[in-house]
């Protein structure tokens, strides 16, 4: 195992981070016995941040202590993974609009301690105002209107030179236009308050969509 | 009060605090780091109780004068309530610094595992309350949809099966062959007997076929106490829906939109499509023509209108169906037999145009 960031560890191309809550498997992904340590391998069929891992990503703005907010927690797959990764001593607010979806990702936040659910919708960060200032907002949501909720949600909590992950649907956006001219899109719209760090396609583990790493300027 | 000194008293998921005019923090009382005792305290502080934590912080105080968007009275303070106060903003803004300086917990990790918890609590409570009766709708719709395709299915294989022993048994419909096998023992029972080209079979392997008839024949019955059901809880939900198409279209258009408040919010142009996703996909990204009907298309509405005429027809249907879904959600009254009337009327002169 070669840590290749801080908590994410890769070995013979497949990618795992450290469980917080050894012997346990969230959504039946393998887990390997280390040393001591217990590591639960990144699935990037059902992870697009193990996705864009496996396409190269070069920046990881998380380690522990990291506060994140994550918007459309789903089933709560990904942010397991980040849970590991930040620890402790680190939080993920994980916010989720479906309440079917909330009910499995409840059973996830009763095992780990750093996960905290908010039933609620991304669009309108003042109904969940009270989370603090973070470090990382990571946003899947799928959604038209997808970089208008992230805004408002980077000026309501993310701090000073904090950091952006976000996975884009192009489908999501619009069918009818090539993938290609909605990055296009979508960067022309972060650029200025962001400063784009990198923009990976995700095929083939997903089709038409792009993932893209920047930081507030 | 302006003159005098005052200090603002609030509370938050770590205790009671005191801060004067410049939020500086010069009293606190914290909760027991313990979830469901912290939502007790702040629940009881919104009822107006004089909890203990907040008399701790009163008495501590060295001014009578107290500014706070807290319910109390207290004897021989001077209480100025307000609706908001800055100091409660001040409060879940730093609420992680002030619970470490305030002794509430020690580390980061311990108000992290708060948090969490107390919002475990607030989640399952909004899962509960948002839960909706037209998500029963939704399931029983879908499984009456399974049972039908499960019992076609089971009913072709019983006609192969006992087709062997007594291939000319001619019933129509597979309802009745079901319940005809499940309840004879042999084919010489049956009136029409005039013997058969079929295999002979013995006891056994008529016992076999027939168990699997009556097992069958219970889904027909459950069938029928869904579909039952289903009008039933349909009435509840969505009279005016249901009114107008029936409880079982009805309760897919819901099923398909994800909810009656989401079915309500679509414009009528997509409940018409609903169900066409497919087709209309296929025709957003350049391929084929675009489709003029979703589910709606098997109703007797559409299927009774001819051909050339049933675009305009679906989109009559589907403006009524938006009426009814607005009505059913927002307002609770029926106003379902004037739609249909006016759908009917609209219709026919479509139909006669």
């Amino acid at each position: 195992m070669n840590e290749i960031f801080e908590g994410v560890f890769k070995e013979r191309g497949d990618f795992y981070t450290k469980s917080l809550d050894p012997g346990h498997k969230v959504y039946g992904e393998s887990l390997v016995k280390k040393s001591g340590r217990e590591f639960r391998k990144w699935n990037p069929d059902r992870s697009k941040l193990a996705a864009a891992l496996k396409k190269g990503l070069d920046t990881l703005p998380m380690k522990k202590g990291t506060k994140v907010l994550y918007l459309g927690a789903a089933q709560g797959t990904t942010p397991s993974h980040v849970s590991d990764i930040v620890g402790e001593q680190g939080i993920a607010y994980l916010v989720e609009f479906s309440e079917r979806a909330m009910r499995d990702l409840l059973d996830i936040c009763e095992r780990r301690v750093n996960m905290v659910p908010i039933l609620g919708d991304a669009r309108k960060p003042t109904d969940y105002g009270w989370v603090e200032d973070v470090d990382v907002v990571y946003q899947d949501v799928a959604q038209p209107d997808q970089v208008e909720i992230l805004k408002r949600n980077v000026d309501e909590f993310l701090k000073d030179r904090g950091w952006i992950m976000v996975s884009i649907k192009a489908r999501a956006m619009d069918v009818t236009r090539e993938p290609k001219d909605i990055y296009r899109e979508v960067e022309s719209q972060l650029d200025g308050d962001f400063d784009i760090k990198e923009i990976l396609e995700l095929d083939p583990f997903e089709d038409d969509h792009c993932f893209i790493v920047a930081q507030k300027v | 009060m302006s003159e005098k000194s005052f200090v603002f008293v609030v509370a938050g998921i770590p205790g009671v605090f005191a801060f004067d005019k410049d939020k500086e923090m010069v009293a606190s009382s914290v909760f027991p780091r313990d979830s469901s005792k912290i939502l007790d305290r702040l629940d009881s502080i919104r009822d107006g109780e004089q909890i203990e934590e907040l008399r701790e912080v009163v008495q501590s105080l060295d001014t009578k004068n107290i500014v706070t968007d807290i319910h109390m009275e207290i004897e021989g303070y001077n209480v100025e309530i307000k609706d908001s106060v800055s100091a409660s903003e001040y409060l879940e803004e730093n609420m992680r610094k002030l619970s470490l300086e305030s002794g509430f917990v020690e580390e980061d990790s311990q108000f992290n595992r708060i948090l969490r918890d107390i919002q475990i609590i607030k989640t399952r409570k909004n899962v509960k309350s948002s839960v909706k009766k037209d998500k029963v709708v939704s399931q029983a719709v879908s499984a009456l949809q399974d049972l039908r395709r499960i019992s076609n299915e089971l009913s072709e294989r019983l006609r192969e099966w006992y087709g062997l022993y007594y291939p000319e048994l001619k019933v129509k419909g597979n309802e009745k062959y079901t319940e005809l096998v499940a309840g004879l023992e042999r084919r010489e029972e049956f009136e029409e007997f005039k013997g058969s080209m079929g295999i002979d079979l013995d006891k056994r392997d008529i016992d076999a076929v027939k168990g699997f008839a009556e097992r069958l024949d219970g889904i027909y019955k459950e069938r029928e106490e869904l579909k039952k059901y289903l009008e039933d809880v349909m009435k509840d939900v969505a009279p005016n829906i249901n009114h107008i198409i029936g409880s079982e279209m009805g309760a897919q258009l819901i099923s398909l939109a994800g909810s009656l408040k989401k079915l309500a919010r679509m414009p009528s142009s997509k409940i018409q499509l609903l169900g066409a996703e497919k087709a209309l996909f296929r025709h957003l990204k350049g391929g084929g023509k675009p489709p003029k009907y979703g589910i709606i298309y098997n109703h007797p509405y559409i299927q009774q209108t001819p051909e050339g005429k049933r675009g305009k027809a679906a989109r009559k249907i589907a403006s009524t169906l938006m009426m009814a879904a607005r009505t059913d959600q927002y307002t609770g009254k029926f106003k379902g037999k004037k739609y249909k009337k006016k759908l009917q009327r609209d219709l026919e002169e479509i139909r006669n145009e």
